[in-house]
């Protein structure tokens, strides 16, 4: 089953437009959603959990249509958003009284784990917690009431990389579970390529690619050549070129590169930017 | 729904104490002063406390975050109103109370006539008000909501004290009361039953709008 089906999905704003986003998401894996700020990672995901009205396409969450009793569905999904959403005057026990209240199944022994684990003062309103303290309590808040899928938008910034990193340990340890997945928007790539299995790369409103990120890996690589060597490769070949005063870098299709020419093995950073230079021209 | 009303509760509790401190000085003026004025106001700054919860949501981004939550918009709409009712209804609840008391103190007995007269007039009106305005803030949002919640608070209590007079059977507005031939007890009682009802289905109504409104809104 896939945890996510999006197919066709469209959103129309007077200056935006998310254009026709399908993908899917297989259970147990990890999905991250990358692109510039305004790309539509937040609208998808607002899409996704049915906060918005979209204009066109099928979004399907966990084998359910999303605007079908999507209210049952809710229960199973954990979600982190970029600006948390907490009241001010919370307090951290308080969140766990009123989460009580809202998921059926939620375990307040977990939440107070996580919360002892990320050191957060129990008493503390939320107005006088740091960034990257509110984000650890929506993180705590959706793994505490075991969902199937986390949907975390921009979960990881303003986090240092200590702490970053454990939390990335603790997604994880979440899909270890083979019916746990996990959908990830983020700007740090190097979190992206540590943790997903898919890459998604959304530009201006628009899927570019949506790919196993050790297939992304296997198929693209960096070229560094002169330009006349390039200009002699396929141009299908040639998915983006930057050009400087010794010649080029390109990200090329592997397969299509003749043996011997000077390449290198691509980052998933590499292949975004490179990607985002061949679309805009 | 209950996670929303109590997280609306906690929104509300720290500055809940000083609220209660100045509907029972509002009351206790009105009861004084024999003025329904202020019994009005009391119960309509209990009336304003959705609106006050719904503006705080904004501002924290809760609203987009309930919506992803367990909760149908349905149940974030419902909630905001059952808040406003609880509201209103702990504030008559406290206006009876004191009526009670300063009735003893003043009178050495209870009026039960003249609250029971009131408290039907006081639902009529936070209804009317709730019904007016949660739609437009569910709408357009309190921020820009606020010149119309202005409007409607003067004119409703403007009006509602005016027409309370009416019904107390004010000396100086005995023309108007027997042209609107308000002048049995029972009559009165009659009236604002009629005017209950009234208000109480435009609640509903007014519930029911916001409900729409808000279903179709990007949050």
């Amino acid at each position: 089953m896939n945890a996510l089906e999006i197919t066709n999905l469209t959103k129309e704003y007077k200056d935006f437009k998310l254009d026709n986003v399908s993908l899917r998401l297989p259970s147990g894996c990890i999905m991250g959603l990358i692109g510039e700020n305004g790309a539509g990672k937040s609208t998808m995901i607002k899409l996704i959990m049915n906060a918005i009205n979209r204009d066109g396409g099928e979004i399907t969450v966990l084998g359910k249509d999303n605007r079908a009793d999507f209210k049952v569905t809710k229960e199973d999904i954990g979600i982190v958003l970029d600006e948390t959403g907490f009241p001010e005057i919370i307090t951290a026990k308080q969140l766990n009284a009123i989460m009580k209240m809202t998921y059926q199944n939620w375990e307040e022994e977990t939440y107070f784990h996580y919360i002892e684990r990320f050191s957060l003062p129990g008493k503390k309103p939320f107005k006088d917690y740091s960034r990257g303290m509110k984000m650890k309590l929506a993180i705590a808040a959706a793994m505490s009431h075991r969902a199937k899928l986390l949907v975390l938008d921009e979960a990881t910034s303003g986090l240092d990389p200590i702490v970053r990193d454990e939390i990335l340990d603790i997604f994880l340890e979440f899909t270890r579970k083979e019916e746990n997945s996990i959908l990830i928007s983020s700007h740090i790539v190097s979190d992206l390529e540590k943790l997903c299995d898919y890459i998604a790369f959304l530009h201006k409103g628009k899927l570019i690619f949506c790919e196993e990120k050790d297939r992304l890996l296997e198929n693209y690589a960096i070229l560094h050549c002169k330009k006349t060597e390039l200009n002699g490769l396929e141009w299908s070949a040639i998915k983006g070129k930057r050009e400087n005063s010794y010649g080029v870098d390109a990200l090329v299709d592997r397969k299509k590169v003749p043996r011997g020419m000077n390449i290198e093995n691509a980052s998933i950073e590499d292949i975004i930017l490179f990607m985002v230079k061949g679309v805009d021209k | 729904m209950k996670g929303l009303l109590l997280k609306d509760f906690y929104m509300i509790w720290k500055q809940a104490k000083f609220m209660l401190a100045l509907v029972i000085i509002y009351i206790l003026i009105g009861v004084v002063s024999d003025s329904s004025f202020w019994t009005v106001f009391s119960v309509i700054f209990m009336a304003m406390l959705p609106i006050t919860a719904l503006g705080l949501d904004e501002r924290s981004g809760w609203t987009s975050y309930a919506s992803m939550l367990p909760f149908s918009k349905h149940d974030i709409v419902v909630s905001k109103y059952v808040f406003g009712l609880i509201g209103v209804g702990l504030s008559v609840l406290l206006y009876a109370v004191l009526t009670m008391l300063t009735g003893i103190v003043r009178y050495g007995s209870v009026q039960i006539d003249s609250i029971l007269q009131m408290i039907m007039p006081l639902f009529s009106v936070s209804f009317l008000f709730i019904s007016t305005n949660l739609p437009i803030m569910f709408k357009v949002g309190v921020e820009k909501g606020r010149m119309w919640y202005l409007l409607s608070l003067m004119v409703i209590m403007g009006g509602s004290s005016f027409i309370i007079s009416i019904l107390d059977g004010n000396p100086g507005l005995g023309a108007i009361s027997g042209f609107l031939s308000i002048d049995t007890q029972a009559n009165q009682l009659i009236q604002s039953a009629s005017v209950l009802g009234v208000c109480t289905i435009l609640l509903l109504g007014s519930m029911k709008l916001s409900i729409n409104v808000f279903e179709k809104k990007d949050l």
